[in-house]
């Protein structure tokens, strides 16, 4: 057989024939590859970023819940409590983990100048510090301390309540409904005013601790004056004393390993953090799928580019694949010095896509991109997790996947228009002008 | 042994709703070391046959065999193949690779055929010679002359040696001097190698070369004679 060199040999040279097309063409393929590497590694920042902000600021690595609770959890079904959390949080302790009770409630918080929707959490501020981090990021005033009934407010909630820590106190009602399950498993439903004093505002790189979130000491909620707790939880927040805020998870934090340690009752269970984010976790496939379908349809228009190119250029030669035939040139060996040539302008294409790429990317993973402004017009659902600088993340197999993808899909490119022609008469081939 | 048996060769080609009919039955047998022509008015079928007999293109009706093989029975692959080893063709239009200098235009049947890189350095310098353009090795087709790229399709076909060469109307755009010149290389080679040779002419001195003159008129065979 001849050499497949030879094949590639004319393939190189036939690229040098069109130079403006030839260039073109490999331009439009460099930059949809340089593109999905930046928004893919954009996108990844963004996802890895999300993940580990919903581990450091919204619950740690797992849950100790009831597990009624977690069936409902949408509901927010206080009454699906549970008390005795303390020797929990010292089988934790020992076993190398920390751990911080909540008490997760929701009410309506009243300013002076206004009310709004409010997700409680009762805490207690030095277990909260140990598992989460948000604790340190008070914009104005303080975090809470235990004993008094003091509040720190997500910044986005502050600024709807008009609550400015500049001029002295500001004193607020949380209006709630505190309901309790009696003996008979019916629900009895209690109206609850308890007064406070707004001492901080939250504003975390996590926007979800910065929306209508309230953060209050649980030990003043547990009588009358207060949710009358008597000592009972929604959850206890887990997280392993050895695990950096950069990593995720590990091993030692999945729901079998934490429950190992602890003697259970039936009704209480380990839930992780990915069991926890279902809804953003779907959030994030569909975004990261809809971003993906967005890139690919670039990818798609520069391989029409190609499919064009390589259309043009059998046209164009048609007498000659004719004749190469009539030298004995199978149809296969014909197809491939095409396949060649849509491959190489796929792999320079490539190569360079993937420079830009690296070099567009190169000062969003080591500096980042800050948009907290933006952030605020986009709300903060089950959405990315990202409040302000995120920066994206090297992907290496995604950079060599793109050009190998290009280069094989490119190649691919060339071959219907290819085999068409060789299945021409090579008389009709060589009459063709 | 029969290199070509042609036995009652329909061809028709379709153009613009119209059936040309090309040739219309045509009966003919060529052995191995023939030095033949064909000759005919334009438009009588000459390229046609050759065409035919050399795996270009499919009959309409009768039988081919090339080689002793019935190429209506072969795969396009096996056709190939057969291109490859046992033909070569010259081209009343040189049809020469634009992309390749006229010294690989004419190493490019030996490459397709897996011969090492020093003999076809060797068989390429030699035939170069043979046609007189040494000099103009380096060269790409369009930086020549007509009868000069006409050479190079020569050059190019000679090289392998083929059984069979087909040369429609080789000498149409050489000047009589180099004309003759081919010839006797091609007579040289048909001697020595045993190669035949069928010629698509008008040209009285092909002709006169030949061993054999066929004639062709309207897609049907008028007269053989073997002189
Ligand atoms: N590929 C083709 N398609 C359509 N008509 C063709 C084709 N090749 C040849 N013909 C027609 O067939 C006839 C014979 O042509 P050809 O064999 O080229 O004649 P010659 O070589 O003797 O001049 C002519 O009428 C020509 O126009
Ligand atoms: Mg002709």
């Amino acid at each position: 057989m001849a050499g497949n060199r030879e094949l590639a040999k004319i393939a190189l040279r036939n690229l040098a024939r069109h130079k403006v097309k030839t260039v073109l063409t490999i331009l439009a393929v460099m930059v949809s590859v340089s593109l999905y590497i930046f928004v893919d590694s954009w996108i990844s920042g963004m996802s890895m970023e999300s993940r580990r902000n919903i581990v450091n600021y919204e619950m740690g690595a797992a849950k100790l819940q009831s597990k009624l609770y977690f069936e409902k959890k949408d509901e927010m079904p206080i009454y699906e409590n549970f008390a005795g959390w303390e020797a929990y949080q010292k089988a934790l302790d020992e076993a190398g983990y920390y751990s911080a009770p909540r008490f997760v409630f929701s009410g309506t918080l009243f300013s002076v100048d206004g009310s709004a929707p409010i997700v409680f959490n009762a805490v207690d501020p030095v277990a909260e510090s140990k598992v989460l981090r948000y604790t340190t990021y008070t914009e104005a005033g303080r975090y809470i301390q235990n004993g008094a009934f003091e509040i720190v407010l997500g910044t986005i909630a502050a600024k709807k309540l008009k609550i400015d820590l500049t001029k002295g106190p500001n004193p607020v009602q949380i209006s709630a409904v505190i309901d309790i399950k009696d003996s008979l498993g019916k629900i009895r439903h209690v109206y609850q005013l308890i007064p406070a004093v707004v001492v901080g505002t939250i504003n975390s790189p996590n926007p979800v601790t910065n929306a209508n979130i309230a953060y209050i000491p649980l030990d003043v909620l547990q009588d009358e004056s207060g949710m009358m707790l008597e000592g009972h939880v929604t959850e206890l927040l887990i997280r392993d004393k050895n695990r950096g805020d950069a990593e995720l998870p590990g091993k030692r934090e999945s729901a079998a390993v934490i429950s190992a340690a602890l003697d259970l009752p039936s009704e209480l269970g380990i839930f992780t953090w990915i069991d926890y984010s279902k809804d953003y976790i779907d959030y994030e496939k569909l975004e990261i799928g809809a971003t993906k379908v967005l890139t690919m349809l670039l990818f798609v228009l520069a391989f029409l580019g190609i499919s064009n190119t390589i259309l043009m250029a059998v046209l164009e030669r048609t007498k000659e694949i004719g004749m190469m035939r009539a030298l004995g040139m199978t149809d296969n060996q014909m197809v491939l010095i095409y396949m060649f040539e849509a491959g190489f302008l796929g792999l320079i294409g490539s190569i360079f896509g993937i420079i830009l790429g690296c070099a567009i990317n190169y000062p969003m993973v080591k500096y980042g991109l800050d948009f907290s402004e933006m952030r605020e017009a986009m709300g903060a659902d089950a959405s990315f997790r990202v409040a302000s600088l995120f920066r994206s993340t090297w992907n290496i197999s995604v950079i060599i996947g793109a050009g190998v993808a290009a280069t094989l899909l490119s190649a691919c490119m060339a071959f219907f228009p290819t085999r068409r022609a060789v299945k021409m008469p090579i008389t009709d081939s060589l009459r063709f002008e | 042994m029969a290199v070509i048996k042609a036995k009652n060769v329909l061809k028709d080609y379709h153009l613009e709703g119209q059936t040309i009919h090309a040739l219309r039955g045509v009966s003919l047998e060529f052995k191995s070391g023939e030095f033949a022509a064909i000759a005919g008015p334009s438009g009588s079928g000459k390229s046609t046959f050759l065409h035919l007999a050399g795996c270009l293109d499919a009959i309409t009706g009768g039988t081919m065999m090339v080689g002793g093989s019935d190429v209506g029975k072969m795969t396009r692959k096996d056709l190939a193949l057969l291109r490859r080893h046992n033909i070569g063709f010259i081209f009343q239009a040189y049809n020469l690779i634009p992309v390749l200098s006229v010294e690989e235009n004419i190493s490019f049947p030996l490459t397709l055929l897996g011969v090492d890189k020093k003999e076809i350095k060797e068989r390429t310098a030699k035939v170069l010679a043979d046609v007189g353009l040494e000099e103009m090795a380096k060269r790409k087709p369009k930086e020549m002359s007509g009868g000069q790229q006409q050479r190079v399709a020569i050059a190019r076909a000679l090289v392998k040696k083929p059984a069979l060469i087909l040369a429609d109307e080789p000498t149409a755009n050489l000047d009589s001097k180099i004309g003759r010149e081919i010839l006797e290389l091609m007579l040289s080679l048909n001697e020595s190698e045993g190669c035949t040779f069928i010629f698509s002419t008008h040209d009285q001195m092909v002709m006169d070369y030949a061993r054999r003159l066929v004639r062709i008129r309207d897609g049907q065979v008028e007269a053989d004679e073997v002189k």
